[in-house]
């Protein structure tokens, strides 16, 4: 399988690292980061990633309101967002999954199998 | 070093917490007796500045308490009084020593600096990182266990790294930690005083970067490790252990990078508790909405932060804060505020713990729940809320016998609705204590609680009841017995042992437990496993109990589950057989049937099952009553590990 690339959002630069170190670990893949929603956006339209991890609680424009401008923009609105959210309660998770985003991964994660089970949720082989 | 300050002066409290902190101390000032005693108890401090005169409890009381319970920390008594006796009433009441107000800021801070070295001097161990030894009392330096001779400034320099072992120093900070204020060296003496330790560990056998210089952080220790065998031989892939190991050195570095934006967070949230609590006392309105939505994404953002490190403990907090304020909307209460004030200052505590590698969340079975009774807003029962919830139980504090009624469906007609029963608590605490400067509760609040005590066991039988009273004499204990309390504790009794007793009392600690199934229909064996799986205990079915035997001494289960009709062997026979074996007599064995006659359970019982529970069966209950089980026969097991034999 082709190496991929994932870009993740996340206001928290050690948030940004642990996922970096993770999925490199596990999987070899390519990372890219941003800060913001709006830095977020513009990594994505550059880097066209294969996935978008999305931290749903980020100042300023949020991981929802990210996510309708990736979905509004016709460069990006093909690339599979994931959210990444502290424990949610079922009804959040729901309506998170009635936006349209491939999957939600809860914080803590499990670093060791982040990789496999964002593959899971996007049905790549890994 | 992590002091406690306790005193009710706030501006002095405020003006002694700075002063400290610019000497690198970490202070919780507290303004009661009491709420030092709930935080000295329960947190490791190096050193408690105590004031005479405080609210609640008296310093010199609080001193007596700490030391009857062999709490060994030295203590700076701060007082108004000067007189002879008074002093010696203080140093007897277990002082280290006694600084008059209004004194020298200056005399003070090196009144601290002695204790905290005398005591040292006593508990320091040893300090060493792979070959090297460095004993802060003798202040001998030995690698390889061959002597190594150190200037002054080299010996501060490896003792600091020592003691910070996992952080890098910049030139410019050594400068200020090892260098005193009268000299003026530049960064180049750092670097010549690096160079002449680590020459002179290279001398005693060390690599030149036993102190690796990290590109812009400065100076640390090298992690001292086995090389791996995978380096060498390149094709061999790492094991997930080394995978595990490796990235958690990543986590680590990550974290000890970005602790500060973590910490900056929860100084916001800080600052937030203290406005709330200053604004309570003059009858403000609280948090504005946008203050409390800021503060509840804070403690969001923080959970996803220290979960994803692995600090739990503070995950857990910041969850239960985040939970609090969502509550809390649109106002907060008063004992709202202060539950708050705890929790945060609890969370202050984890975020010190070091990374780890967590476990998945989404599968963990659901915590157990218990209920706080306290109408005093005691700090003491905020404490233990505070540190069961970091430990993963879900708990609430109700500040009214009304609330708890109602949480406890008292006053609902008596049917066991299985909704009900799901949300009904693990564990109900009760505290009978007003307040420690009087800790007898008034008679009429009394009367009401122990009534109240009443109604849980008449409804809820099964629900132990721990109670907190100030006086737990022969005759208390048996009245509170007698009307349904399961447990009984004397105040003061030091949070952790509380903590330790839910824990035995709840099922926490019986997770995990092994259970053998053995019913010749698989299709429910199945359903039971899906319905114990929230519990997770171990579960082992089985089918045919022609292999009973076999399976029972390789698996060795803590309790075992039998059909009765069953090919070949029945469940009674089964049961027959293991009460046959003089090692098997206690092992908790229960029979779920479909039959409800009651000859069958007679039968059941006369040859020694424990329970008999009848099919169909729901989830909780049938969980509740093995949990019974298993909490009986580890009973039985300490208390024959510790009779005399």
């Amino acid at each position: 399988m082709a190496a991929k690339c994932i870009l993740i959002v996340d206001d928290e630069v050690s948030i940004q690292k642990v996922v970096s170190l993770s999925l490199r670990m596990e999987a070899n893949w390519t990372v890219v980061t941003a800060s913001s929603g709006k830095e977020g956006i513009e990594q994505a339209t550059l880097h066209q990633p294969d996935v978008i991890l999305l931290d749903v609680m980020m100042p300023e424009l949020d991981g929802i309101a990210t996510f309708k401008a990736l979905q509004d923009n016709p460069k990006t609105q093909a690339i599979p967002v994931v959210l990444l959210t502290a424990k949610t309660r079922t009804a959040e998770k729901q309506l998170f999954q009635k936006v349209g985003v491939a999957g939600v991964i809860t914080k803590p994660f499990t670093p060791l199998t982040l990789a496999s089970n964002i593959s899971k949720l996007l049905s790549w082989a890994l | 070093m992590r002091l406690l300050l306790i005193d009710d002066d706030s501006a002095l409290n405020a003006l002694l917490t700075e002063q400290l902190s610019t000497q690198n101390y970490i202070v919780d000032s507290v303004a009661d007796g009491e709420t030092g005693w709930a935080y000295a108890s329960t947190f490791d401090y190096d050193l408690i500045v105590l004031d005479w005169m405080l609210p609640q409890l008296n310093g010199l009381r609080l001193c007596q308490r700490l030391r009857q319970q062999n709490y060994g920390v030295p203590i700076l008594l701060l007082t108004v009084k000067d007189n002879q006796p008074d002093k010696i009433k203080g140093l007897e009441a277990g002082a280290d020593d006694y600084v008059v107000k209004p004194f020298d800021m200056a005399e003070l801070l090196m009144r601290i600096q002695l204790l905290l070295r005398r005591s040292n001097a006593t508990t320091t161990p040893i300090l060493t990182w792979g070959k090297l030894r460095l004993d802060p009392v003798s202040c001998d330096v030995s690698y390889d266990r061959q002597s190594v001779s150190l200037t002054a400034k080299e010996y501060a320099m490896l003792e600091l790294f020592l003691r910070h072992s996992h952080q890098a120093f910049s030139a410019s900070t050594l400068l200020d930690r090892i260098w005193s204020s009268e000299t003026f060296p530049s960064e180049a003496t750092v670097r010549s005083h690096i160079r002449g330790l680590r020459q002179k560990l290279k001398q005693a056998g060390a690599n030149t970067d036993f102190i690796e210089t990290v590109h812009g952080l400065g100076y640390r220790l090298k992690t001292v490790k086995a090389q791996p065998a995978y380096i060498k031989t390149g094709s061999i892939e790492e094991s997930q252990g080394d995978r595990a190991t490796r990235y958690l050195t990543g986590l680590t570095q990550a974290w000890n990078a970005h602790k500060g934006e973590s910490l900056d967070r929860w100084n916001t949230l800080v600052h937030i508790a203290q406005s709330l609590r200053s604004d309570n006392t003059t009858n403000s309105e609280g948090l504005s909405e946008q203050q409390q939505t800021q503060a509840r994404q804070i403690a969001h953002s923080l959970a996803g932060t220290l979960g994803t490190f692995g600090l739990m403990e503070g995950y857990r907090l910041a969850l239960q804060i985040e939970q609090l304020l969502l509550q809390a909307s649109p106002t907060i209460a008063s004992h709202q505020i202060d539950q708050f004030h705890t929790l945060v200052t609890t969370l202050g505590h984890t975020l010190d713990d070091q990374p780890k590698l967590v476990c998945p969340v989404e599968n963990t079975p659901q915590a157990p729940k218990i209920l706080m009774v306290d109408v005093n807003n005691l700090p003491y029962i905020q404490q233990l809320m505070a540190l069961t919830v970091s430990q993963g139980l879900e708990t609430t504090i109700l500040a009214s016998i009304e609330a708890a009624s109602q949480a406890l469906s008292l006053t609902s007609p008596l049917q066991n609705d299985p909704a009900l029963l799901a949300n009904l608590p693990e564990l109900v605490l009760i505290n009978l204590v007003a307040s420690e400067a009087n800790s007898v509760l008034q008679d009429s609040i009394l009367r009401r609680l122990l009534r109240f005590i009443e109604q849980i066991a008449q409804r809820w039988p099964q629900l132990p009841i721990l109670v907190i009273t100030p006086q737990a004499d022969f005759g208390n204990r048996l009245d509170l017995i007698r009307r349904g309390g399961a447990i009984v504790l004397e105040y003061p009794v030091v949070p952790a042992k509380v903590l330790s007793i839910i824990s035995q009392a709840t099922h926490f600690n019986y997770r995990l437990s092994k259970i053998m199934i053995v019913d010749d229909d698989a299709h429910y064996l199945k359903q039971v496993i899906q319905l114990l799986h929230p519990w997770d205990f171990q579960i082992t079915p089985l089918t045919n109990p022609q292999q009973f035997w076999m399976l029972f001494n390789q698996v060795m289960p803590d309790l075992v589950i039998l059909d009765i009709e069953m090919p070949h062997i029945n469940g009674f026979e089964l049961c027959q057989v293991l009460r046959s074996h003089a090692q098997w007599q206690h092992l908790p064995i229960v029979f779920v049937s479909v039959h409800s006659d009651r000859t069958q359970q007679e039968r059941a019982f006369s040859i020694g099952a424990d329970d008999y529970i009848t099919k169909p069966i729901q989830g909780k209950l049938l969980a509740t009553r093995l949990l019974n089980r298993l909490k009986r026969a580890s009973a039985r097991l300490q208390w024959e590990a510790s009779a005399p034999s």
